[in-house]
């Protein structure tokens, strides 16, 4: 953080390179289109460049770039819903001109085991457009990120409370979602 | 409304989440086990809670754009250079404007004293005509001199019953162009020996940067009897 602060190049080099692929994974699951995704992981980054000097170590470099990215991630899905732009991703809108295939090393998988590994990415990503940001950031930032109560509810800015219960919420949502392909795959639900 | 060892069914429900997560106290992890030993539906919808949770863990990690790291560097880089530039701008300003007016006032008003102090705004006519009206300025300014302490004596002098003073024009080559007895009886005499020794006298001139300059000398003269 000192040589971000101190402005180094090759500091702001290591910190696209160490967290743009996060950067870029949680926008997508948040927003469902890669473009905006990649769009909103510059923005993210010039945003922690803008605020790095205001940056007073209360909290990890990890947790503060997050509470920036999930600033500008809900942000726009705000500005979105403003504009009553449709928020649902389409199934026809996977692979081909979006930009993110799920590619699977060739000798390894079978077409079928390929097709419901593109299934399943589908439904998690249906089931997590149809939460609210709110919810969706907080299952993302839990069952994708890892991150804990405490980061989460310091990334978003609400109590460890908060986060326990939206995420009660949002898992039961998810659970509803997710019925059908969880029943296809043997699942108890 | 099901109600199972301690805890209801909604209550048991609300634990199942942090419960997955290691997020509840020893007290409701106790009451969760002991409702859930004794209700299947709730332990069949714990396990679908911790199917969904497994589900979404093992999302893909999507493929990253290419070039979106290079962009994103580039982008970075173009607002780093932008705001570097800007912010040295802004700490120029901030530290020359206060001192720019004062900076050009000094450097005139030095400028100024050096012109006056040195004679650099005078020419060497102008220095004669100030040295004509008594204004000169003594630093670079040298007066004029003769090569010899005494004047040659041309012919018989006169004898002086006072002191004689002259005052003489002298020209850039060190000969007298006018003269005048400022002092001291004057006779037929007197001017004739003082024309001789005027037409015959030749000075240093005054010099003012090492060039000659026109001058005045005052030439006083007695008669010394023994």
């Amino acid at each position: 953080m000192a040589r971000l602060q101190a402005n180094e190049d090759a500091a702001y080099d290591e910190l696209v390179r160490g967290y743009h692929a996060s950067m870029f994974h949680v926008a997508y699951r948040m927003l469902g289109d890669s473009n905006d995704a990649a769009d909103a992981v510059q923005e993210i980054f010039l945003k922690v460049f803008r605020n790095v000097q205001r940056f007073r170590g209360d909290s990890s470099l990890k947790t503060w770039i997050y509470r920036i990215a999930f600033s500008e991630i809900l942000n726009r899905l705000r500005w979105w819903k403003r504009r009553f732009r449709s928020s649902t991703v389409s199934l026809d809108d996977d692979h081909e001109g979006n930009g993110h295939y799920i590619h699977l090393a060739s000798a390894g998988p079978s077409p079928l085991q390929v097709l419901e590994t593109k299934e399943r990415e589908t439904a998690i990503q249906q089931a997590l457009t149809k939460l609210s940001g709110e919810h969706r950031s907080i299952v993302i930032l839990r069952d994708i990120e890892g991150f804990s109560y405490s980061e989460i509810a310091d990334i978003l800015g609400i109590s460890s409370g908060t986060v326990k219960s939206r995420l009660a919420r949002a898992r039961a949502d998810m659970k509803k979602s997710l019925a059908r392909h969880l029943s296809i795959q043997g699942m108890d639900l | 409304m099901r109600v199972q060892s301690n805890i209801l069914c909604e209550a048991a429900s609300e634990l199942m989440s942090p419960f997955i997560d290691s997020m509840v106290s020893v007290d409701e992890a106790d009451l969760l086990r002991s409702h859930l030993s004794n209700c299947t539906p709730c332990r069949r919808q714990l396990q679908s809670f911790i199917s969904v949770r497994n589900v979404i863990a093992g999302a893909e990690p999507l493929p990253v754009p290419e070039d979106l790291q290079l962009e994103t560097r580039v982008r970075l880089s173009h607002a780093r250079l932008h705001n570097r530039r800007d912010r040295w701008q802004a700490h120029f300003d901030n530290i020359l404007r206060p001192f720019a007016m004062p900076a050009v006032m000094g450097v005139m008003l030095t400028l100024l004293g050096f012109g006056i102090l040195l004679g650099g705004l005078s020419t060497p006519r102008q220095m004669a005509a100030e040295e004509s009206h008594g204004v000169f300025d003594a630093g670079i300014y040298q007066p004029p001199s003769t090569p010899d302490l005494t004047l040659r004596r041309l012919g018989v002098s006169p004898d002086l019953d006072n002191a004689l003073s002259v005052q003489s024009e002298l020209n850039t080559t060190g000969m007298i162009d006018d003269f005048k007895v400022i002092a001291g009886e004057r006779s037929p005499g007197v001017d004739r020996w003082l024309q001789e020794l005027v037409l015959f006298s030749q000075f240093k001139p005054a010099t003012h940067w090492g060039l000659p300059v026109r001058s005045r000398i005052i030439l006083s003269f007695v008669t010394v009897r023994g």
